[in-house]
């Protein structure tokens, strides 16, 4: 049976998105179709299952509120301790700034050298990386990574920002060092993240999950789904080595 | 903190619309603490402990949601005092299960209380989570989440924010093709599909 054939009228039924007519059409379909009979059924089952998955997670978040609420009074007791910190700090800078004032008064006045050099530290790379520096960053960790370096690799493609345009491109580098480390599961993440951008790195992203997914015997219909889509799909970069996959698979 | 109240038809009614709102207004709910201090105060006379009446509300908060959805709440009595029933119900319900099993000090149910569940319904209902838990495993994280916020009525838009999906249209799609998934899984495991009408 091509579920596929069905799915979207099952639903728009479902959701009440059918006029008058054709929900009755639908109806006296579903009495005389048999294999729309077993769809719709597949589609009632399904649902009673999400159900089961929306309770759960409705208790998860009933546990993770009681731990919260549980915590209020700490909660309270740090923000004191802040504004205590702060007020100490507070009345730390306002003793320094006098001593700075009465100082130029009644010491020689150091040289713009020595004061630069008392008090210039050079910054930090994180939170100062431009694109320019992400690039390089990147070009770094691609170099780590032929050398097989991957934790010197991992270091470089996760410090690049979600923000930067380089962000899906390192992912996916990233994906590749965490194989070679063995961190599957994190590997698997990594190409997640690429296969829903819309970067031009998705396909090989889709398509690296899929070969995660079999190396970590993590395979299941999720990863089926998506193989039969890219098999599908005569424009995607892999949809030969996808076809070639699924019938060895078979 | 919370500036939200809600009458028992607004109450009802964000529920049944699912999504963000259906969270809030439960998350209201949840927070009534006098309500929760009731149950637990049932639960602790009752043989029970602070931890119990605390599971005991959140079961109850549970079914109540489950009962608004499915439309089993005629709403003839206040919100409040029909989860304060169900909590009371479940807890007594549990109490009669431990008797059956231990045989020690049984307690009396209370007159007013309905029929409790027989043992063998208790084994299908564990069985039942068994099998729905396998169900749920067979979809990647990715897809259990879209789903399931897809069946509390979340927009495709609630769900690409929140799962920060590239687009509202890639989570249509993803939607698609996971429900499809889980569809074809129960069409091609006709054992597990007899096991699931058998449960629910």
């Amino acid at each position: 049976m091509k579920i596929e054939n069905y799915y979207d009228r099952i639903d728009q039924y479902h959701a009440g998105e059918l006029s008058d007519s054709d929900s009755k059409n639908f109806e006296q379909e579903l009495n005389n179709n048999e294999e729309l009979r077993r769809a719709e059924e597949l589609y009632r089952l399904s649902l009673q299952v999400l159900d089961f998955g929306a309770e759960e997670n409705l208790r998860k978040d009933l546990k993770k509120w009681n731990s919260e609420s549980s915590t209020v009074s700490t909660g309270g007791r740090i923000v004191s301790l802040r504004r205590r910190s702060l007020k100490i700090l507070s009345a730390a800078a306002a003793v320094l700034l006098l001593i700075f004032a009465v100082r130029s008064f009644l010491m020689p006045q150091a040289s713009t050298d020595e004061l630069f050099a008392s008090y210039y530290k050079t910054p930090s790379q994180t939170g100062w990386r431009g694109n320019a520096d992400a690039q390089n960053a990147l070009t770094s960790a691609k170099k780590a990574l032929a050398e097989e370096s991957y934790a010197d690799a991992i270091d470089g493609f996760a410090g690049i920002a979600p923000t930067d345009p380089l962000y899906f491109e390192a992912q996916y580098y990233l994906g590749h060092a965490l194989i070679g480390l063995n961190n599957l599961n994190a590997a698997k993440k990594a190409f997640e993240t690429v296969a829903n951008s819309e970067d031009k790195f998705q396909e090989k992203g889709e398509w690296n999950y899929l070969l995660v997914c079999m190396k970590a015997k993590q395979w299941n219909v999720e990863c089926e789904a998506k193989l039969k889509n890219i098999a599908a799909d005569e424009g995607h970069s892999f949809y030969q080595e996808a076809k070639e996959l699924l019938k060895k698979m078979k | 903190m919370n500036a939200i109240t809600y009458t028992n038809e607004s109450l009802v009614a964000a529920i049944k619309k699912g999504g963000s709102v259906r969270q809030i207004a439960i998350r209201w709910l949840y927070d009534d603490k006098e309500l929760q201090q009731r149950v637990v105060s049932f639960v602790k006379n009752n043989r029970g402990n602070q931890e119990d009446g605390t599971d005991m509300f959140h079961e109850g908060i549970i079914v109540l949601d489950r009962n608004i959805r499915e439309d089993k709440f005629r709403g003839e009595a206040p919100v409040k005092g029909y989860l304060y029933s169900i909590c009371r119900f479940l807890w007594m319900n549990q109490m009669r299960k431990q008797e059956r099993i231990s045989l020690v000090d049984p307690i009396k149910p209370a007159q007013e209380e309905p029929d409790f569940e027989t043992p063998e319904v208790a084994f299908r209902s564990e069985e039942r989570k068994g099998l729905l838990s396998h169900l749920l495993d067979q979809l990647g994280d990715q897809c259990r989440k879209v789903l399931e916020m897809w069946k509390l009525s979340y927009s495709m838009a609630e769900i690409a924010d929140t799962l920060q999906l590239s687009s509202e249209a890639n989570a249509r799609k993803i939607k698609y093709r996971c429900h499809m998934a889980l569809m074809e899984y129960l069409d091609k495991n006709p054992g597990m599909l007899e096991q699931l009408k058998d449960v629910l």
